[in-house]
């Protein structure tokens, strides 16, 4: 026990404390334990390697919604369709770059230049099963692109027997990029990630 | 001492949060800083473990590793993520942007432990070479101190299988690491 901390260490408390209000709640519906969900957690807006958990028994592969403040849900269940995405979120008024990729593939960086400016609010959140994108209120204003490139794919689980009670249940490994742009956006062009 | 309920809740109490952050803050920067000798990515990387562990936290049931453990193999996975990222952004949404809460003092005193931990980073990077499958366990006993058992609890395999690993890892790198890689590293039971 850490009884004594240090002004960086109290800092992070509060701050991780305030996160603990901000933390949606999207993993409750789907209670089965998975081992690779620490990763990442939520992130921001920047290239990132993320752990996404593959979505089961869902049956649309993207939906969006808008808030009463707002702000706009993007919550993404099946890396398909991505065309389909943008044409959505265009009837909220969202310009946007979708590219779906296959797992392992990431775009080579430098497609497009992010505006400079705090995105403040704007995050993607890893649920269990799903990728969820939140824009609040004038996050990709009228001449601008919100951009999001994402890869994936399952890991299987270990086909060794349970030992000590433990046992491998796999998961789902992505890379996920994405930030606004006033553009423009270049096309994807994919690398292979040498992981593992 | 964390109970099993108390590590389950710290993604949505902050009470059982603080507590659980307290226990575990100087071992997670430790950990840390046995893989990265930026002090500022240290800080970020400490920030970042903590908001994953306690995303994972509603998976947590107590079956499978300790609290440390569990806690270790979700912190080895963000710095494996942070290493595979290249062009990573510093721009500040949800995630907690831990650098800008350092003052020249904290600073100082991350500079310290990453100078501390040095040995411990020289030998992790010379794993990097091991297949990912052998890395993940090698870390964990030879860097972080872990048993065996406390590896593969972790890292969500079996005592067995990570007992495999490591010998084959260590037949790998005899030529390397034969100093550093005991034998049969001390088993403790959970």
């Amino acid at each position: 026990m850490n009884a004594q901390l240090d002004s960086f260490e109290t800092a992070l408390l509060t701050r991780l404390r305030e996160h603990v209000d901000q933390e949606p709640d999207a993993s409750r519906r789907f209670s089965r334990p998975r081992l690779l969900l620490g990763a990442a957690a939520t992130v921001a807006a920047a290239v990132v390697m993320v752990v996404v958990i593959p979505g089961l028994g869902t049956t649309t592969a993207y939906s969006v919604q808008e808030g009463n403040s707002g702000t706009i849900t993007v919550e993404v269940n099946r890396l398909e369709d991505a065309k389909g995405l943008e044409a959505e979120l265009a009837k909220y008024g969202v310009r946007a770059d979708i590219t779906y990729l296959p797992d392992r593939q990431e775009c080579a960086p430098g497609r497009y230049t992010p505006v400079d400016r705090r995105l403040s609010g704007m995050q993607v959140s890893m649920g269990e099963n799903q990728l969820r994108v939140t824009l609040p209120p004038g996050t990709v204003r009228d001449d601008e692109i919100f951009v999001m490139a994402v890869s994936g794919g399952a890991i299987p689980p270990s086909t060794e027997p349970p030992h000590d009670g433990i046992t491998d249940e796999g998961g789902f490994g992505g890379w996920t990029d994405f930030d606004v742009t006033a553009g423009p956006v270049q096309p994807c062009m994919a690398t292979t990630n040498p992981v593992d | 001492m964390d109970s099993v309920e108390g590590v389950a809740a710290i993604g949505r109490d902050p009470s059982a949060l603080e507590a659980f952050y307290r226990e575990h803050v100087e071992a997670v920067q430790s950990f840390v800083a046995r893989r990265v000798d930026g002090y500022e990515d240290a800080a970020d990387l400490t920030a970042e473990v903590f908001l994953a562990a306690m995303h994972a936290s509603r998976g947590y049931r107590g079956d499978g590793a300790a609290p440390r453990a569990w806690l270790y193999g979700i912190a080895r996975r963000v710095v494996a993520n942070h290493h595979r990222s290249t062009a990573r952004a510093r721009r500040a949404a949800d995630r907690i942007d831990a650098r800008e809460l350092l003052d020249e003092d904290a600073a100082d005193r991350i500079v310290a432990r990453i100078d501390s931990e040095r040995a411990a980073r020289e030998i992790y990077r010379s794993l990097a070479a091991l297949p990912e499958r052998q890395r993940s366990v090698v870390e964990l006993v030879a860097v972080d101190g872990l048993s065996l058992t406390e590896a593969a609890a972790a890292l969500g395999i079996s005592a067995g299988n990570a007992r495999v690993r490591y010998h084959r890892a260590r037949r790998q790198l005899a030529t390397v690491l034969t100093h550093s890689l005991p034998e049969t590293p001390l088993e403790v039971t959970l």
